[in-house]
């Protein structure tokens, strides 16, 4: 029983070791959240661009995943209101100095739930903090969807 | 039961009596003004016992009709009284006619409107009061005094029923045990059926029930003093508001139609101890007030059909005021000086909560939000799970003030100047504390209900330091005398309760559409809280000139007046723009107020006496913009530009075996155009009443018969908007009764 304990407890303490070990290693710290501000245009049914200015977007990173939140946006001139919309599970890697980003069949969040009607399809984007540069480009629902923004510090 | 003891006690006590000094000098309400208020530089009306018997006064709205530029519309509920004298007038939160009884000052209008009876003498004093009443008179002072001991000894009944299942009684009793201390105490009652119907509910909504009790002990003694303590207790217990709503377009008045209760009880006890004492070269007197007023108002806030939102307003409120006088006691003097000291404190604390109901939360507040929503999101909406919501509103409104004031009149030949200087601070604080919680859910995007609860929570304070000064000339001819006088008047600062459900449904809706991350581009009816939850206080400058005439061996009185009263930062009621319900005061930027009185006395014989009186009140803004429109140049609303009055009364002893005396009255009194809002778009004309009264007495009674609005006169005295729509109360229609009162 004594020698049964003593393997227990040596089990446990190269485990742990290990664990930290792998953590060391494998593991990087995400980007930093950033901020930008800029314009955004969607293409109409009809064909005619809707650009919107000053429009505030939030990026935020966990170990997986990027979240983008689009702030008081709106999606065509005729619009009443203005939404926060929320596009997460963005995949993200760090290619030198910037941040590339893609994703494709994202529900985003808006109102308060999953907004399924805009689905983003083929989001690509890319951050810059060295440029200064935040942009991307999707398909939201069936407009193409684009913004050109600048990282606020 | 205790006014009831003691009553039975001293009736059983005290033989029969009569009058004996009813229109001499009061020792209570006389110390700073003269008892013959002629012979002062001063707009005033008088009205004595037999005035107010036989003009059937039976609130301080029925004397209002014949007094000179005083209006008090009569709106079918004695939850507040919005009175206007010259233009300055008050309809929420601090009044603009200071209010005493038996020399005690009533602080809050809520206690303003109560029953008259056994009342002595009635004084109202016109333009400001400030120098030597501080706050809260700048339109004038009403003075009631009510019948004491020392004026009368005996037991009087008074029974009266009329149209409009209405009657009224009243016992009281008033006795001398010794010949230094007087004791009266009474009981009246009274009840009316209301004159308008609901058409919702098939019902009269404008019934009352009301009963009140007085209790009076005075001491008067060889060594000066006069201790005279008056206990008032009234209670009353009424229906709901005859507000019909008023089709602008067409300027045609709907009928009085809305499904919720209405209705108003209130608990006013006020003791008022007064101390006077002559102690050689300088009187003394010291005024000390304790009231308590309970109160409970419920009310169907839109005054329509529908369910949408109905207010309860509880307050409990407890002052204690003190006013300590000194005077100099032998007028021969040339100077003669009066000064004084006096503090109050009010401790305001009221409960106020809105309730949404089914169709308010889907007209106000719903369709608004889904409007926009389903332009975007055509198929979807917003949604509560409840079918009513509360908006928890609670306030609490300490209010302290001391002041401090003196004047002096020197009598130079046939020339008297008066000169005084009153100082007042006064600080008042606010506390805030509202509530709502809803659960709401957009089908969209998620189906489960999620709570939103909204709060706003504060404090506030404002101090005011105000000085208020007064200078008069007055030049004397035997009986005859002219002047001409400047003075300060101020009211109060103080907060918007009544916008907090507004806001507080303002938030609802920003708190909820940001809940949704949802934005509308065209904005949305907001306040910014700053902005609509104080106001600041009102100042005027009242110029007057003015003459008492007195002819044909006082057979003839006439009294004149012309006056300006510049006021800025006055204070005035709006309605705020779009669906909102709440109103609030806002500082009005400057008006101005042009006018004239006259008030006519004629003996003709000495049974026959005509009285007339007119008052004209040109008050316009001269600034005033609220952000969406620029008022300058219109006239003040609720101000009537003319009021008119002609009294014929008859009075006549006979020497009958069992009638002895007989009387009549014809009363005609008139008043208008009263605009109803900053816009004048919304007016009463001129309008007239005729009443009357015949009577007769005997040894220890008389009976009256009497009218009122004999010619049924349809005419509107009050009115207010709500949801975007206008409302107007209807004055009273014909009413005609009879009174019988015993003296015992």
């Amino acid at each position: 029983m004594k020698r049964y304990f003593s393997f227990l407890i040596c089990a446990a303490m190269l485990s742990f070791v290990a664990c930290d070990k792998s953590d060391n290693n494998d593991e990087k710290p995400a980007p930093a959240a950033a901020s930008a501000l800029g314009k955004m245009s969607v293409t109409q049914t009809d064909g005619t661009v809707f650009t919107q200015d000053c429009v505030s977007v939030n990026i935020a990173y966990d170990a997986d995943s990027a979240t983008i939140t689009m702030l008081k946006v709106k999606f065509a001139e005729r619009m009443p209101l203005e939404l926060d919309m929320t596009i997460g599970g963005v995949q993200y890697n760090e290619d030198g100095g910037s941040v590339k980003l893609s994703g494709n069949n994202i529900v985003p969040m808006a109102m308060g739930g999953p907004f399924p009607k805009y689905t983003i399809t083929n989001f690509e984007g890319e951050s810059n903090p060295a440029k200064g540069t935040f942009r991307f480009s999707m398909m939201c629902g069936e407009n193409p969807t684009s913004y050109e923004g600048a990282l606020v510090k | 039961m205790f006014f009831l003891g003691i009553l039975l006690t001293s009736m059983a006590a005290q033989p029969a009596d009569t009058a004996i000094n009813l229109e001499g000098v009061d020792v209570t309400a006389s110390f700073k003004v003269h008892s013959d208020m002629r012979t002062m530089p001063a707009s005033s009306s008088s009205f004595y016992l037999k005035d107010i018997e036989r003009q059937q006064i039976k609130t301080i709205s029925d004397f209002a009709a014949t007094t000179p530029n005083l209006h008090i519309p009569d709106y079918g509920s004695s939850t507040t009284s919005s009175i206007y004298i010259r233009g300055m007038g008050s309809r929420i939160d601090n009044p603009a006619v200071g209010m005493y009884v038996d020399g005690a000052p009533y602080l809050n209008k809520s206690s303003f409107d109560e029953p008259l009876w056994d009342v002595r003498r009635i004084d109202v004093l016109r333009g400001p009061q400030g120098t030597l009443y501080g706050r809260n008179t700048i339109g004038g002072i009403i003075s009631i005094t009510t019948l004491s001991p020392f004026d009368y000894t005996g037991t009087r009944i008074g029974v009266e029923a009329g149209n409009g299942n209405t009657w009224r009684a009243s016992v009281s009793s008033y006795s001398r045990p010794t010949d230094n201390f007087g004791l009266s105490v009474g009981v009246g009652v009274g009840h009316t059926g209301g004159f308008f119907d609901n058409q919702f509910t098939g019902d009269k909504c404008d019934w009352r029930n009301n009963g009140s009790g007085r209790l009076r002990l005075m001491w008067r003694d060889a060594a000066g003093w006069n201790i005279d303590n008056s206990l008032n207790v009234n209670l009353t217990d009424e229906g709901g508001y005859a507000y019909a709503q008023f089709d602008t377009a067409r300027r045609e008045l709907l009928p009085v139609a809305y499904n919720d209760e209405c209705g108003y009880r209130r608990l006013h006890i006020a003791d008022g101890l007064v101390a006077q004492r002559n102690m050689g070269r300088v009187d003394f007197k010291n005024v000390l007030s304790l009231q308590y007023l309970d109160d409970d108002l419920h009310l169907d806030q839109d005054f329509t059909t529908k369910s949408l939102f109905t207010l309860q307003q509880t307050q409990k409120e407890y002052t204690v005021s003190d006013e300590l006088m000194f005077r100099n006691a032998d007028k021969s003097h040339a100077i003669n000086w009066l000064a004084g000291m006096s503090t109050f404190f009010k401790h305001n604390r009221m409960n106020a909560p809105v309730m949404f109901k089914f169709d308010g939360i889907h007209q106000l507040i719903l369709d608004n939000a889904n409007r926009g929503l389903q332009t975007v999101f055509p198929n979807d909406s917003l949604s509560f799970s409840e079918d009513e919501f509360l908006i928890g509103s609670r306030f609490t409104t300490p209010t302290i003030g001391v002041g401090a004031y003196g004047q002096a009149e020197w009598r130079l030949a046939d020339f008297v100047l008066t000169a005084g200087l009153r100082l007042d601070y006064e600080r008042v604080a606010f506390e805030y504390a509202n509530e709502a919680e809803i659960h709401y859910n957009f089908s969209l995007t998620f189906k489960d209900y999620r709570p939103m609860r909204t709060s706003l929570d504060g404090t506030e304070s404002q101090s005011f330091f105000e000085a208020m000064p007064k200078l008069a000339v007055q030049y004397t001819v035997g009986e005859q005398n002219i002047y001409a006088s400047v003075v300060r008047g101020f009211k109060s600062g103080g907060y918007n309760t009544q916008m907090f459900s507004d806001i507080l449904q303002n938030q609802m809706k920003a708190d909820l559409m940001g809940a949704l991350g949802v934005y509308f581009s065209t904005g949305t009816e907001g306040y910014s809280i700053g902005e609509v939850i104080d106001y600041q206080p009102e100042h005027n400058w009242n110029f007057e000139v003015g003459a008492h005439l007195t002819a044909a061996d006082k057979r003839l009185t006439a009294d004149l007046a012309l006056f300006g009263i510049r006021c800025t930062d006055q204070q005035l009621t709006v309605f705020p723009n779009g669906n909102n319900t709440g109103r609030m005061m806002t500082n009005a930027g400057r008006t101005r107020s042009l006018g004239a009185e006259a008030a006519l006395n004629v003996n003709i014989i000495d049974a026959i006496r005509l009285s007339a009186t007119y008052g004209y009140t040109d008050a316009v803004f001269t600034d005033y913009n609220n952000g969406l429109a620029d008022f300058s140049g219109n006239r003040l609303p609720y101000v009537p530009q003319h009021t008119v009055s002609v009294v014929a009364d008859y009075g006549q002893t006979i020497d009958g075996k069992f009638v002895n005396s007989l009387s009549a009255q014809l009363r005609y009194t008139g008043a208008g155009r009263v605009y109803w809002n900053e816009q004048n778009t919304v007016w009463q004309d001129y309008y007239s009443l005729l009443g009357a009264s015949v009577g007769m007495g005997g040894s220890g009674w008389n009976l009256q018969l009497w009218a009122k609005n004999i010619g049924n006169q349809d005419f509107s005295n009050f009115y207010f908007t709500s949801v975007s729509r206008t409302f107007l109360s209807k004055g009273k229609p014909r009413q005609f009764g009879i009174s019988l009162n015993l003296f015992l």
